[in-house]
């Protein structure tokens, strides 16, 4: 380990590091976008069931950060990619938090009455 | 006054701290909350998530600290002992251990999702995907604590030069990105199977 690691710090330089770095800055947003979209479903679905929903500002904040990922590939400085990676990023994490915050707590009431009627139904079919 | 708000500029911490520490906050809120949530159908209300809420909490104003002191060292860092290596060694080792708490903090919001998740679709499916999260965190905190020993060996006996260091930092910050992407599929992954199932069975299941 201690030979592989000398040889990487001689031949992973800046550019092999900035295009790694761009690569997986498409996949982390990629993931992440996956994630508060189906996390935001997940979200509707259940508060749906209690009369509510999600608004579509949200999605349309999440389309926002999408259509800004692929522009992280045509930043040229390391600096100017960190801050459109810092702005997408900050777009969709306040997003993920906003959610949580206002819906976190009728999410779980509704969890909990799926978990209860489950519970009934394990209870009646033990009797 | 002036002079006053002037040194306190010496305490700022970069932009690239500041991004990684609002990072960790929004994630470490994430794995809070899906804590609770599990811990509340898991388990009956009375038991509680405050400890792990405060040491949470306590842990980030830790490295909120640590990101404080390494901005004044390295505004002061012509007078610090071992100086420019010794600052490249603070930053560089900071950084690090942001991208290892950002893995470990995705590997345990996917842990508790998969619990979470086992809830409701049976136990047994689960077991086997929690402890491959478990070991795979293991596995990377031995692996961090390891390259820390020979990064430590390479940047105090002088053994590489600097950019060679830095080449070397780069690569584990590449690792850990790679780790903490996996996490954030295998959350969105199973999210859509979650998802899938509710949409299945919330008809009839959710009164």
């Amino acid at each position: 380990m201690k030979d592989f690691l000398l040889s990487i710090s001689s031949t992973f330089d800046y550019h092999a590091y900035m295009k790694l770095t761009k690569v997986q800055a498409i996949f982390w947003s990629l993931a992440d976008i996956l994630m508060i979209l189906v996390f935001l479903w997940i979200v509707d679905l259940l508060l749906r069931k209690r009369g509510g929903k999600i608004s579509a500002w949200r999605y349309l904040l999440l389309l926002l950060s999408a259509l800004m990922t692929p522009m992280l590939l045509l930043a040229g400085s390391s600096r100017s990619f960190f801050l459109m990676e810092a702005a997408i990023f900050a777009v969709q994490y306040l997003l993920l938090i906003y959610t949580l915050i206002r819906d976190g707590k009728s999410v779980l009431d509704v969890l909990l009455a799926y978990r209860g009627q489950d519970r009934a139904d394990h209870l009646s079919q033990n009797e | 006054m002036s002079e006053f708000l002037r040194s306190l500029m010496h305490f700022a911490p970069s932009l690239t701290h500041i991004m990684g520490l609002c990072w960790l906050f929004a994630e470490g809120f994430c794995l809070v909350y899906v804590r609770w949530i599990y811990l509340r159908l898991y388990s009956p209300p009375k038991r509680s998530n405050r400890f792990f809420l405060l040491l949470s909490i306590t842990v980030f104003l830790f490295l909120v600290a640590i990101a404080l002191y390494i901005a004044f060292r390295s505004y002061q860092h012509a007078g610090f002992p071992g100086g420019k290596r010794a600052v490249l060694y603070l930053n560089s080792t900071f950084w690090r251990s942001l991208c290892v708490a950002w893995v470990l903090v995705e590997g345990l919001i996917l842990w508790y999702i998969i619990r979470i998740t086992g809830l409701f679709q049976g136990e047994a499916g689960s077991t086997v995907l929690s402890i491959t999260v478990i070991l795979t965190l293991s596995g990377f905190s031995l692996f961090y604590v390891y390259f820390e020993y020979l990064f430590r060996l390479f940047s105090f006996q002088e053994m590489l030069g600097i950019s060679r260091l830095v080449n070397l930092s780069r690569f584990f910050i590449k690792v850990s990105g790679f780790m903490w992407i996996f996490f954030e599929w295998a959350v969105a992954i199973k999210g859509l199977q979650f998802l899938r199932f509710l949409r299945a069975s919330a008809e009839e299941r959710i009164p």
